[in-house]
């Protein structure tokens, strides 16, 4: 029943985005004279190849991107969900652009869909974020154009409508666009900041219900699931709190890999609840706080904040070789419910920093 | 103490080929008519074992893995071919005798009980001595892994070298590696007996075993010598080894741990029976021991 009501808000949205459109004057021209450039996009936690200094001028920069609803195990009891996905993965897959260039985005809904979907890329001006352009049915497809104004990384979301907002975030749908300054990052006292690797961290709260007996409820169907998902969320406690769409996704053999003397972007986002990341034996060595980078990075942070609709750029040097936890420090939340990710990093230990003076032994 | 170490370790192969031949008896054993469902009991007898001992060793100040040892089980031993029952629990629980656990089917004579503690393992040990008049008690984890044979794993050696980083990733690269296992306990058989005859183990459920944790150094004669031993942690033997706290029903993994944590916390019994053969086989353990 939701679906069909929805059905009809999408169908009257749709033809208030076509008087809209025909309503505006020709503001297009400049983005049609402008290279266009179409990005393959790649599964988080790695991002597709992109320059971190732009030795081009403006361009358009096109994805495509399906919407895939989709049963998904979310934990390692094998608790399945039926997650609506961008690109096939929680989170969707960041887009990277620079300042001044356009973000134009095809998305699909498949056919094989049951639900209406769109997209609010909170980088984008007006429309709600596009929300209210790219409105689409299951066998519909949309594009969307929009021009990147400011520098930084933000999230991006499905936002239907009522409560197919909460539910749609809580089901998987969101991911984050990065948009660099056109030289590259910088200190914001001039003196450039390279990464040599850069990995997308999504944080994600599900809400599954439970039986009688207390163990997680599969249903036949994701509308079949929403009258008791939608309980659980009022209680705002949530069962699953992951990294990258499932525990344990970043973690052990899903490692992210890195080496003595590379320095790492971490972008972390987090669509709906606050979070805290931390890397244990590590730093922020340079931290975009709200993540925006017309702003100064703050310096040597131990633990950073990530409001919940937003995102936060975090620049390490790994120092050290060995496993690096790097997690939600809401340790319940990490240890318990799943925030958790691993570095594998590999070089020589460094003495200096760190040794084991005397082995553990017998007290006196 | 029932075992005497040999610290050859070339010995260990063809005494551990042998190790089928070891189980001569597996038949249900008389035992009070009171417990409903006890499950069918394999009877191992003495024999030669290679074993890495459990804990944290060190050498010169260095980080090493458990030297190998050949081993021997001194006396025959009783082992319960299946673990404790979710049905043989609730008799104990009926009993006063146990704590009353989540998920626990007191009809369920074929699934092992799971979400035990060690102290809920060892109260249903105690309970079950009394009743049957025999020393039932948890495995050491030398016993449950002679009882393993086969299937028994412990904790791979890291060999790495003495490097600490590399040592550290390497342990982190083969925990990564172990395989999750579902979480729904499963009947008895599932997984099958070993050459011992003694049925599921390694599987979906790690069994609690009356072992600390210890940590040891290797001494130059190739003795080992206690530093420290902390018995509110207990060894669990399964698909891997690992340690939990007493109190622990369910292990969990997350943060800086790493792979995956035992899915299920189990336990059975076994039983020494002494015997005047056994003891002479104890005495020329000894013997070599001396050598």
């Amino acid at each position: 029943m939701f679906n069909r009501r929805d059905l009809f808000l999408a169908a009257g949205a749709a033809a208030g985005a076509a008087a809209v459109l025909k309503a505006m004057p020709a503001m297009a021209e400049e983005a049609a004279n402008l290279p266009r450039r179409e990005v393959e996009l790649v599964a988080p936690p790695f991002v597709h190849p992109h320059e971190q200094a732009a030795s081009r001028g403006p361009e358009v920069v096109a994805f495509k991107m399906p919407i895939i609803e989709k049963e998904h195990v979310i934990d390692d009891n094998g608790t399945k969900i039926h997650a609506f996905t961008y690109n096939g993965s929680i989170p969707g897959p960041l887009m990277v652009v620079h300042e001044g260039d356009y973000l134009e985005l095809t998305l699909v809904n498949v056919p094989t869909n049951q639900f209406d979907h769109n997209i609010d890329f909170h980088a984008a001006t007006g429309g709600l974020g596009g929300g209210e352009l790219t409105h689409i049915n299951p066998g519909e497809e949309v594009t969307l154009r929009f021009k990147a104004t400011r520098a930084g990384v933000f999230i991006y979301h499905c936002a239907p409508a009522g409560p197919m907002i909460p539910w749609h975030v809580v089901s998987g749908m969101n991911g984050a666009v990065l948009v660099l300054p056109r030289e590259g990052l910088t200190d914001g006292a001039g003196k450039p900041l390279k990464y040599d690797r850069i990995y997308y961290v999504g944080e994600q709260d599900f809400y599954v219900p439970r039986d009688a007996s207390g163990a997680y409820k599969t249903y036949a169907s994701a509308a079949d699931s929403f009258v008791d998902t939608m309980e659980v969320m009022h209680k705002l406690i949530p069962t699953h709190v992951v990294f990258n769409g499932a525990v344990g996704a970043l973690t052990d053999k899903h490692a992210m890999p890195a080496k003595v003397g590379e320095t790492v972007l971490i972008i972390h986002s987090v669509a709906n609840r606050d979070t805290r990341p931390h890397l244990i034996g590590g730093h922020g060595d340079y931290v975009w706080l709200m993540g925006k980078f017309a702003n100064a990075p703050m310096r040597d942070l131990e633990t950073w904040f990530v409001p919940g609709g937003s995102a936060v750029a975090a620049l390490y040097t790994f120092r050290q070789p060995g496993v690096y936890a790097y997690l939600n420090h809401n340790l319940i939340e990490a240890v318990e419910l799943g925030a958790t990710a691993h570095f594998r990093v590999e070089g020589k230990w460094n003495d200096d920093l760190m040794m084991q003076v005397r082995r553990p032994a017998p007290v006196g | 103490m029932r075992y005497s170490h040999l610290g050859i370790v070339a010995t260990v192969i063809a005494a551990t080929a042998s190790l089928a031949a070891a189980a001569a008896v597996i038949a249900p054993t008389g035992g009070a008519p009171s417990v409903a469902h006890r499950a069918g009991v394999a009877t191992l007898q003495p024999g030669w074992f290679a074993y890495r001992p459990l804990g944290d060793f060190e050498s010169a100040g260095k980080t090493i893995d458990a030297p190998a040892r050949a081993t021997r089980l001194d006396a025959p031993l009783d082992v319960m071919v299946e673990p404790v029952s979710q049905a043989d629990y609730a008799h104990c629980v009926a009993a006063a005798a146990c704590p009353k656990l989540k998920n626990v089917d007191p009809a369920a004579v074929d699934l092992p009980v799971v979400g035990v503690s060690w102290l809920e393992a060892t109260a249903y040990a105690e309970w079950y001595a009394a009743k049957t008049g025999e020393d039932w008690r948890l495995p050491t984890d030398q016993e449950w892994a002679y009882a393993a044979a086969e299937r028994f794993r412990g904790e791979p050696p890291a060999s790495s070298g003495d490097d600490f980083a590399r040592r550290w990733l390497a342990k982190f690269d083969a925990d990564s590696a172990l395989a999750r296992q579902v979480k729904a306990p499963q009947p008895f058989g599932h997984f099958g007996l070993n050459t011992l005859g003694v049925g599921d183990l390694s599987g979906n459920v790690w069994e609690w075993t009356n072992s600390c944790y210890e940590r040891r150094a290797l001494e130059a004669g190739g003795a080992t010598r206690l530093l420290t031993r902390n018995c509110r942690v207990r060894a669990l033997e399964g698909e891997h080894r690992t340690f939990m706290s007493d109190f622990i029903r369910d292990g969990v993994t997350g943060g800086c741990s790493v792979g995956p944590p035992p899915t299920n916390l189990g336990f059975r019994l076994v039983h020494s029976r002494a015997s005047a053969v056994a003891r002479v086989i104890s005495g020329v353990g000894a013997l070599f021991a001396a050598l």
